[in-house]
């Protein structure tokens, strides 16, 4: 999953160069070895939260054309309220909580949308 | 959110190849156009988002969403974006830099004057897109000589030189300030901006100081009254803000950004600024070079070639004219594509939580030390140069900045002039 990786860990993604859509689903990267007329070219890339446990609103992308002349590389941060992040981090423990707790007879996907909904409806960024 | 919106956005579009050759001709416009579709995509996802989760979204008259709970619910802004900087190395030998935000770039080994402005950008000539330099075809019978480009060891002081490839968007920037005043400006003042640039405090309840002052006698100038260091190169924290009357609050630390929709009423922009910078030697490829002139060739290579290209031409016109003298083919001669600098070269782009903790000559320093040069060209991999330096970032953001912290992303690229020894 993206941003589970652990600290400092790289894949290798020359599959990625065959494999374009895989481009979306990497963290930790490194690439090598781009050549074009004029240079021989190394790149790297690797994202780290800064903080264990931190949410990564970091992302970044490598390109290069299929004749090894063109490369692209991008970094973009992300900032400001995201509930996206409620979502990834507290819906794995959703199963657990509320089958325990609350809703033992209803289904996870329920509870989901309605834990998203009142979380919501608080209007808060717990992040 | 925003960041893997935008970036889905921009892999999509710039890895088209029908888009490359659009930046070849006009990256200025296909750029910003790549800009403008990842902004869209963002404005959309965040829209989807919402609608999805069961809010009720307005779309306000100036362009920004509002959320509610119902007909009667309290109406709240949505806010999001990110920043993005692109680099795009064109065909080898051209190097685009285009951002929004504070993602910012430094290249290693080069100083600012080799930066251009997009403006003076001129596509190269189609033939020079499939040339093969240091490869050159020597005419037969002819006594040209191919003359291969010598290089220099890495010089010791090249890594005190180094150029800031993307634009400043802090809101220290003047430029960034009149540009903003002039999109909305305060109405009753109309050389300020209504977009508030002032310095920030860790205390709340603190009035915040404007960073920009008109004197009475019209001139500008910062206040430099800042309150605490965002940095180690001791730059201020600083953001613009909303105004106290705006309907809905909202701040940022720079002044371009993608999604940000509220923000962008205001003047902030997701139009990227654009510099380029050449990254081979200037040749007179475009002039002298283009001459046609005719050279002897026996008659069986004559019935095959449409036009002749000598690359590496010898230094002396005398030689040339020795061959140039019968009519047959035109040939074109061309100056050997060469490297802009003849050691190698750095690129680090990086999220703040990279530049942080660095000064720019550290940075470097850093990369264009000879041993890790060394030990990435024998081992053909550049990993433990830049997991060297993401440790080295974690132990300066946990000194500087402790569980604060921010994200840390880089990506780095090292360009070995061909040849290299």
């Amino acid at each position: 999953m993206l941003y589970n990786l652990p600290l400092l860990s790289f894949l290798d993604f020359s599959d990625f160069l065959s494999n374009p859509s895989a481009l979306a689903q990497y963290t930790g990267r490194i690439h090598e070895g781009i050549s074009s007329n004029v240079y021989k070219i190394y790149a790297a890339a690797i994202t780290d939260p800064g903080v264990a446990g931190k949410q990564n609103q970091d992302d970044l992308f490598l390109w290069e054309s299929p004749d090894k002349q063109t490369f692209i590389a991008g970094i973009l941060d992300g900032h400001g309220r995201d509930l996206g992040q409620v979502r990834l981090i507290l819906f794995p423990l959703l199963p657990c909580i509320m089958r325990f707790k609350y809703f033992s007879n209803t289904s996870v996907a329920y509870h989901e949308t309605h834990f998203c909904s009142w979380l919501l409806r608080l209007d808060v960024n717990p992040f | 959110m925003a960041a893997q919106i935008g970036r889905e956005s921009f892999l999509n579009e710039l890895t088209r190849p029908d888009v490359i050759s659009r930046l070849r001709v006009n990256p200025k416009s296909t750029l910003e156009t790549a800009f403008a579709n990842a902004h869209r995509a963002i404005e959309s996802a965040l829209r989807n988002y919402y609608e999805s989760t069961g809010w009720i979204i307005m779309r306000h008259k100036d362009g920004y969403y509002l959320r509610s709970r119902g007909p009667f619910g309290p109406l709240a802004c949505i806010h999001g974006g990110t920043t993005a900087t692109i680099l795009v190395l064109l065909d080898g030998r051209r190097l685009i830099v285009a951002n929004v935000g504070d993602s910012t770039a430094l290249i290693c080994g080069l100083s600012p004057n080799h930066m251009r402005s997009i403006d003076t950008w001129t596509p190269l000539p189609q033939f020079v897109q499939s040339e093969v330099p240091y490869t050159p075809f020597v005419p037969p019978s002819s006594n040209v000589m191919n003359i291969p480009p010598t290089y220099d060891p890495l010089p010791t002081d090249i890594r005190n030189v180094y150029a800031e490839i993307t634009t400043d968007h802090s809101p220290e920037n003047l430029n960034e300030y009149f540009r903003i005043a002039q999109f909305r400006s305060h109405p009753m003042m109309p050389n300020v901006p209504e977009l508030q640039f002032i310095y920030d405090s860790k205390s709340p309840s603190v009035d915040r100081i404007p960073i920009f002052h008109y004197s009475q006698d019209g001139t500008i100038h910062r206040t430099g009254k800042g309150e605490y260091y965002k940095n180690v190169r001791s730059e201020w924290a600083t953001f613009v803000a909303t105004p106290p009357h705006a309907p809905f609050q909202d701040a940022l630390a720079f002044t371009r950004s993608l999604g940000d929709l509220h923000l962008q009423t205001y003047g902030i922009t997701h139009v990227p600024s654009i510099t380029w910078i050449d990254l081979t030697k200037p040749s007179d490829i475009t002039s002298d070079a283009r001459k046609v002139y005719k050279v002897q060739l026996p008659q069986h290579i004559q019935a095959s070639l449409v036009s002749l290209c000598i690359c590496n031409p010898p230094e002396s016109k005398d030689i040339i004219h020795d061959i140039v003298h019968s009519p047959t083919c035109p040939v074109f001669f061309l100056n050997p594509i060469e490297p802009v600098a003849s050691y190698p070269l750095a690129i680090m782009i990086g999220s703040d939580g990279i530049w942080d903790n660095w000064v720019y000559s550290e940075v470097s320093s850093f990369m264009l030390d000879p041993k890790r040069i060394k030990e990435a060209m024998q081992n053909n991999s550049i990993s433990s140069i830049i997991t060297a330096f993401i440790q080295n970032n974690l132990q300066r953001g946990n000194i500087n900045f402790g569980p604060t912290a921010d994200n840390m992303t880089a990506i780095t690229l090292y360009l070995l002039p061909k040849l290299y020894p």
